[in-house]
């Protein structure tokens, strides 16, 4: 048992590398791009919804960490629900022709994702510890939240994963549904900005949560027990759901492919 | 000891009237699919050493078995136990990944096999040596020749040396270098001890490698037993299904008032005479007795050839009706026996090859390649040394 989960993480490790370097160090610009982009976007979104459209916040001078912890979170959660309903398909004769367990696909994209948000947190951590905050506190009220997003993030790239074979035009409209999904989270505003009828309804949107903790946990060093447990117990509930079903399903789609 | 043992293995093939059908069966829990069994209850064990050859038509489950062992598929129920390190020869660099280069194919095919990055670092360079491609290893493998993929597939396979090592039709690899290449490497392994399983179109390849053979049949063990008997039953079937295939052409030509008959004659069946004997002994009388059926075609055009041929693969002998001007007669089916009165060949292992062919000698209707299998014993050294005996005489003078 102990030498099998010894060759899986093996195994593991090796298409999580391989993944991240084909997907950003196989280009020329390579790690430049990993953090260049980012910060690119970051100048950008600040100088658009902050200086041109006004929608900095009256109460903090921290606009554009805001939005970076907010990107942060984003960015890691679409960078695998985007690409899950290929997954499967692209490894198609991988799965079919080695003895490539499928159960570990849905992960690669999750631990890629992992390792870039790791770079972003990092850049935003040292910023911050350069503004005075004690960027030890951010890190450990960060890791709780950064357990949900990885919770959502396997969740989705298990369910996404096997929809994207069984409906393969869910690949087209994934794209559109993030983007509808940025705009409905509290990235480029803050929830309080919103007038209050539409608050109660931008909190049925899961990444409000997700988002918010984020931004408190990595900007303000502060930590919400309650609404962190909340998000924890719903995400465990839409997780295992999903788990039930990859563990039913995973296994058969290789005879739809 | 046992280096396979499958027991009562089915491999089900769900079959889906539509995709979402499946997620529509997880969520209201009734069968929406209908079921095809690519192999049905399955059961035979190998022990370390031993060569098996698989043969069946396409859609037998020959693929599907080799899955199985290879360890790419999982049995839908049953046990497939494998003793040792196993390597598959399967569809060479189906499995590689065409964006990423030749050395990290290889790095992700050895985690594959179950490497650790140590193990994977120390098999690495053996491969890229092997395949013969190392001014290529680092670029996309999706710029390599189909030649330069096989070879790497070859090599990934080979590098660890397995105890089981399952292979499919992949003798051709590459160029004639590398095919002799690849066949040494091959035969090492089996000289080694490794467990050989072999599936082939190709019968004769089962014949000269495989001991045992296992034909498959929808998914099921038709006959299992010592190679030749194997694959000669198979061949048999093949014929007469070939045959029936021909007569509902013929049905169908006539249907259908198109003139052109198919009149491929072929052999029936093959036997040594006397009937009960395998082992002859030289000087004695042999014969073989082939059923030959004409099919509709016209019996002067229908000639037998019978060529003797030792196991070591030298033609000892070979005459056809066609050279030695014999007519054959019947309408339908015809019985040739070509018989010795006494047998001139010296003790050792023969087989015998058939040949059906035209008035020309030039077009083959039907071939029994390495069949009939017999022994020779001669009494002493007496009867002589060599391949047979040679008419001959001493003269003997004082001087």
């Amino acid at each position: 048992m102990l030498t099998l989960l010894r060759q899986m993480s093996t195994l593991f490790w090796q298409l999580v590398r391989l993944d991240i370097r084909t997907r950003y160090f196989n280009s020329r610009l390579g790690l430049l791009l990993v953090v260049a982009q980012p910060l690119a976007l970051l100048m950008i979104y600040s100088w658009v919804f902050g200086d041109l459209m006004q929608l900095k916040h009256s109460q903090s001078e921290y606009f554009s960490e805001y939005l970076l912890a907010g990107l942060i979170v984003f960015n890691a959660l679409i960078e695998v629900l985007n690409r899950a309903p290929s997954l499967i398909p692209e490894r198609r004769e991988l799965l079919l022709n080695t003895p490539l367990p499928v159960f570990i696909i849905p992960w690669i994209p999750v631990a890629s994702s992992l390792v870039l948000e790791t770079i972003s947190v990092l850049m935003l951590l040292v910023w911050m510890s350069t503004q005075g905050f004690n960027p030890f506190i951010a890190l450990v009220f960060y890791l709780p939240w950064l357990l949900i997003r990885l919770l959502w993030s396997s969740a989705g790239a298990m369910l996404l994963s096997v929809l994207g074979v069984v409906i393969p035009d869910l690949r087209q409209v994934i794209s559109p549904l993030m983007g509808i999904l940025l705009l409905i989270s509290p990235i480029f505003y803050r929830l309080e900005q919103v007038p209050t009828p539409w608050q109660s309804t931008l909190n049925w949107n899961p990444l409000t949560h997700l988002v918010q903790g984020y931004q408190q946990a990595l900007v303000l060093g502060q930590f919400n027990v309650l609404q962190w447990s909340k998000v924890l117990i719903a995400s465990i509930i839409v997780w295992v759901v999903c788990w039930l079903m990859a563990q039913s399903l995973l296994p058969k789609v290789r005879y739809l492919l | 000891m046992r280096a396979v043992q499958l027991q009562n293995v089915t491999v089900a093939y769900p079959q889906y009237n539509q995709p979402t059908d499946l997620i529509w069966e997880w969520l209201t829990r009734k069968v929406l699919h209908t079921t095809h069994y690519a192999l049905n209850d399955l059961s035979f064990s190998l022990e370390q050493g031993s060569t098996l050859g698989i043969v069946g038509d396409n859609g037998a489950g020959k693929s599907t078995l080799l899955r199985v062992l290879a360890g790419t598929l999982k049995p839908s129920s049953g046990q497939c136990s494998i003793t040792g390190k196993r390597a598959a020869l399967l569809e060479l660099g189906v499995g590689f990944q065409p964006h990423l280069s030749g050395s990290d194919n290889i790095r992700l095919g050895l985690a594959l096999r179950g490497l650790n990055s140590t193990q994977t670092d120390e098999y690495l360079p053996q491969v890229i040596d092997f395949a013969e491609l190392k001014s290529f290893i680092n670029q996309p493998i999706k710029t390599y020749s189909s030649g330069m993929i096989m070879r790497l597939g070859f090599a990934l396979a080979t590098v660890i040396a397995p105890d089981v090592l399952i292979v499919d039709e992949a003798l051709s690899v590459g160029d004639q270098h590398f095919q002799k290449k690849s066949l040494q490497r091959l035969k090492a392994l089996v000289d080694t001890g490794a467990t050989l399983i072999f599936c082939s179109h190709n019968l004769y390849q089962v014949r000269e490698l495989c001991e045992q053979a296992l034909w498959l049949e929808q998914g099921k063990i038709k006959q299992r037993g010592m190679a030749q008997r194997v694959v000669d039953a198979y061949q048999t079937a093949c014929r007469a299904k070939e045959a029936s295939t021909l007569n509902s052409s013929e049905i169908y030509a006539q249907s259908t008032s198109i003139t052109t008959t198919s009149t491929r004659p072929f052999i029936q069946s093959a036997q040594l005479t006397p009937s009960t004997q395998v082992v002859f002994k030289t000087g004695t009388v042999f014969g073989v007795e082939v059923q030959v059926q004409l099919n509709g075609c016209p019996i002067q055009e229908v000639h037998l050839g019978v060529v003797i041929r030792r196991n070591d693969d030298i033609q000892c002998y070979g005459m056809s009706t066609l050279h030695e001007g014999v007519a054959l007669q019947g309408k339908e089916q015809v019985l040739i026996r070509y018989v010795m009165d006494e047998l001139p060949l010296l003790g050792g292992s023969y087989c015998l090859e058939l040949w059906l062919m035209d008035q020309t000698g030039l077009h083959v209707y039907d071939s029994r390649e390495r069949c009939c299998h017999f022994m020779v014993e001669q009494l002493s050294q007496s009867q002589g040394i060599g391949v047979c005996q040679l008419p001959h005489r001493w003269e003997i003078e004082a001087l």
